[in-house]
């Protein structure tokens, strides 16, 4: 097996920054769209912020699975450990006895 | 929104133009640059306090998504250079309009002064002949200036039409051509946190696409935006959607965003095709790689020459909209068994058939559904403990056309066996072939994986005569007519997978599937070695290794002594039959069936007819034959110990009558076979 370790520290501080990160992708300029004065350009112009939009979005959510799974390793670790430690020291308990 | 004309070529409102381009430039691409370069370090921080396999794993999906981020920001810097542009230039046509039009409307309005001078000059009974000539040629100077003039404002016409063409065509390369495709608009009406907050919200933007080509197209840009786990779940949701997905519309978005695998796919030669394939896929990263099999796993799938991680996501999509398909095929027949109300024998009959089928739809489903959810094991290259937990791994999936195929193993490894079954095998039970396969890859404990195949309908019973054509009229089993329909399919698939992954490539034809191999061979397959197992033939029509593609392929045989597939063996009587008996076949290497059990001297042969298929084993033992173990070395290459031909023996009987007997060396439990290296 592979040596096993995770720092909560860093794992909490990578997941506060990748959701920092992920708050500021997100930008909905489709109220923004200026009028271009010509029928098939503003189609176009149009249809590039809807995809700068939901693309930002997209993007956005990428970040915030990633903060959210170093989290849930970290809580997972954490628990495992404790538990582990938790069985140990009961099962030291029982060989005094 | 006030459109441009002819006389006023400059409408556009450029100052929000400008605010909303300078907030474009000044925030939204440096939060992109800025975030990607914030999300790397965080990634490296939690990288560096953090080790094992999740560590790696979580690493492995983040850093695309970093990725994903830098290619987003230069696709939307793209994108803004060509709005930029445009309205640089619009600025520009409305700075020149402006005086254009004056001068026009000043040199319009001199022309009709002018035309009325010449008319008053020409009712005027007192003006002379200069007078008029005088006044004609102020109007034909009018006239001059006021065709400048016009021209000057159709040239700003000219200009505006190509910045409104210029910027069509340059923000539609900025974007994915799904995007396009999709309608930009339709697409756009996903909420821009609906990819943030989980399948289901995606599902609802994706079950209210409009059918047709545009709600194919964003169905596809959507499955590009998400990682193989979102999509899996919302395929779950909406298994509709998979059918979409595998459709065949949107060929020209599929040119567009992918041209060269486009041209690639018009190849006609199989092996230049998969030589076009590989080219194409070579210039791909890995993310347009995963790209591809997310957004038109209908294309690639079954595609020869794709790399073997595509096809196995590409293939889960493929399974979905297979459920889905048996779904509306069980729906169908309960509707005409509902429809048979009556209860005379017939209708009776009638009902318990199209009861039959319902079971039989649903066994297929069930089997479809343990390829999307079962777990199943494998062992990673060189690291003989590294058990790792999968779902399958298919790689051909065409069930309509009785195709199949799946690797059990790490598709990295070095070694690849292609399994072929014989009589018999059929959709229903690959999931044997696979528990076959994968005694042989657990053993080797990394480095070898193989791949269960089925390339078509194969013969069901050794003795039934086949009621329909081609095989009408013959027994089954004799018939040749499924190796020969098989053979180019197993020689593209052999092909594409010894030259995407480079490993060293066994096929393995057990029974009928020895004259499958031995067709494909001679229909151009070529791979590192044959094997031969309880063959029924070296193919149909082959009599010499040079009806082979590649005759100095090195081969082997083995025949367990009194198997009845020696009566099948070297019988070929026109379409009956399957070509020379691969024991005498020259150059190929017969091995040695041995003993039940290879760690026994004392157990007792291989042979007869339970050797048939006891050569893999007997099920439910733990036990090995040595001709298991021979097919193992063959696959994973090292020692393998050959045939020595039994002994005639003659003596005299009770009452002193000659006889005669066989004896076979393996019987004795002191002797000890040769052995010979595959290399």
């Amino acid at each position: 097996m592979a040596d096993l370790e995770l720092s909560h520290d860093a794992a909490l501080s990578a997941h506060r920054e990748l959701h920092g990160v992920a708050n500021d992708l997100v930008h909905d300029l489709r109220s923004a769209v200026p009028d271009t004065g010509s029928t098939s350009a503003q189609e176009a112009v149009d249809s590039w912020f809807d995809w700068l939009s939901v693309t930002s979005g997209a993007v956005a959510g990428g970040m915030r699975v990633s903060a959210q799974e170093v989290a849930r390793a970290a809580e997972i670790l954490g628990e495992a450990d404790g538990r582990l430690a938790h069985g140990l020291a009961t099962t030291g308990v029982q060989v005094a006895r | 929104m006030r459109v441009w004309d002819r006389d006023h070529p400059g409408v556009c409102d450029l100052e929000s133009f400008d605010q909303v381009l300078y907030h474009l430039v000044g925030r939204v691409l440096p939060d992109l640059a800025e975030g990607a370069e914030r999300a790397d370090r965080a990634i490296s921080t939690a990288a560096d306090g953090w080790s094992g396999r999740s560590a790696d794993a979580w690493e492995d999906t983040a850093r695309p998504r970093v990725t994903a981020i830098r290619d987003f920001h230069d696709a939307a810097h793209v994108g803004a250079e060509t709005l930029n542009l445009y309205l640089y230039t619009v600025a520009s046509i409305k700075g020149r309009s402006t005086p254009a039009l004056a001068e026009w409307q000043q040199t319009t309005l001199d022309l009709s002064r002018a035309e009325d001078e010449l008319d008053r000059v020409r009712a005027d009974t007192s003006s002379t002949d200069d007078d008029r000539w005088q006044a004609l040629a102020r109007v034909q100077r009018c006239e001059d200036d006021q065709r400048s003039a016009r021209s000057c404002l159709d040239r700003l016409d000219d200009e505006r039409e190509q910045a409104d063409y210029g910027l069509r065509a340059g923000l539609e390369r900025s974007m994915p051509p799904s995007w396009v495709a999709g309608g930009g608009t339709l697409t756009g009406t996903l909420p821009p946190t609906a990819l943030a907050r989980g399948t289901h919200d995606i599902a609802a933007w994706a079950r209210g696409l409009p059918d047709g080509p545009q709600g194919d197209a964003a169905l596809r840009w959507l499955a590009t935006q998400l990682s193989d786990q979102d999509l899996d779940a919302l395929l779950a949701a909406c298994p509709a959607l998979a059918t979409r997905l595998m459709s065949d519309s949107n060929r020209q978005v599929f040119g567009a965003e992918y041209p060269t695998l486009a041209t690639a796919l018009g190849v006609v030669d199989a092996d230049a095709r998969i030589a076009a394939v590989m080219s194409a896929c070579a210039s791909m990263s890995p993310d347009q790689l995963a790209d591809l099999a997310r957004a038109w796993p209908g294309v690639v799938h079954n595609l020869d020459g794709m790399p073997l991680p595509v096809r196995i996501a590409a293939s889960r999509t493929a399974v979905r909209a297979a459920i889905l398909d048996v779904e509306e095929q069980i729906a169908g027949v309960r509707r005409q068994t509902a429809a048979i109300t009556g209860n005379d024998p017939l209708q009776v009959a009638m009902r318990r058939e199209l009861e039959g089928s319902i079971a039989d739809l649903q066994a297929r489903q069930g089997w479809y559904g343990q390829l999307l959810a079962e777990s199943s094991d494998y062992w990673v290259v060189g690291e003989r403990d590294a058990r790792h937990t999968a779902g399958h791994q298919v790689v051909l999936f065409e069930p309509d056309a009785g195709r199949f195929g799946e690797v059990v193993g790490d598709v990295q490894a070095t070694s690849i066996g292609i399994l072929v079954g014989g009589t018999g095998t059929n959709l229903k039970n690959m999931p044997d072939q696979r528990d076959r396969a994968s005694e042989f890859v657990k053993e080797a404990g990394g480095g070898l994986a193989v791949i269960a195949y089925l390339g078509g309908p194969m013969p069901q019973n050794i003795a039934t005569i086949a009621p329909d054509p081609p095989h009408g009229g013959y027994a089954e089993a004799a018939d040749s007519a499924y190796a020969r329909a098989i053979a180019p399919h197993l020689a593209a698939f052999a092909n594409g997978v010894r030259a995407t992954t480079g490993a060293t490539v066994t096929a393995v034809g057990h029974s009928y599937g020895g004259s499958v191999v031995g067709a494909a061979e001679a229909a151009g397959m070529v791979v590192d070695r044959v094997l031969h197992v309880e063959s029924a033939g070296s193919g149909p029509g082959v009599s010499t290794p040079q009806d082979y593609a590649a005759p100095d392929t090195p081969r082997y045989v083995m025949t367990a002594p009194n198997d009845p597939i020696i009566y099948a063996q070297g019988m070929s009587v026109g379409p009956l039959g399957h070509g020379t008996d691969p024991n005498v076949l020259p150059g190929i290497t017969r091995l040695e069936t041995g003993r039940v059990d290879s760690t026994d001297p004392h157990s007792p042969l291989v042979q007869g007819g339970p050797a048939h298929s006891g050569v893999f084993g007997t099920e439910g033992s733990d036990t090995k034959p040595d001709a298991w173990q021979n097919i193992y070395s063959v696959l994973i290459g090292g020692d393998v110990t050959t045939w020595t031909p039994p002994q005639e023996v003659w003596d005299r009987g009770p009452g002193g009558e000659l006889r005669n007997h066989v004896e076979y060396p393996m019987a004795d439990p002191t002797f000890v076979p040769p052995t010979v290296d595959v290399p």
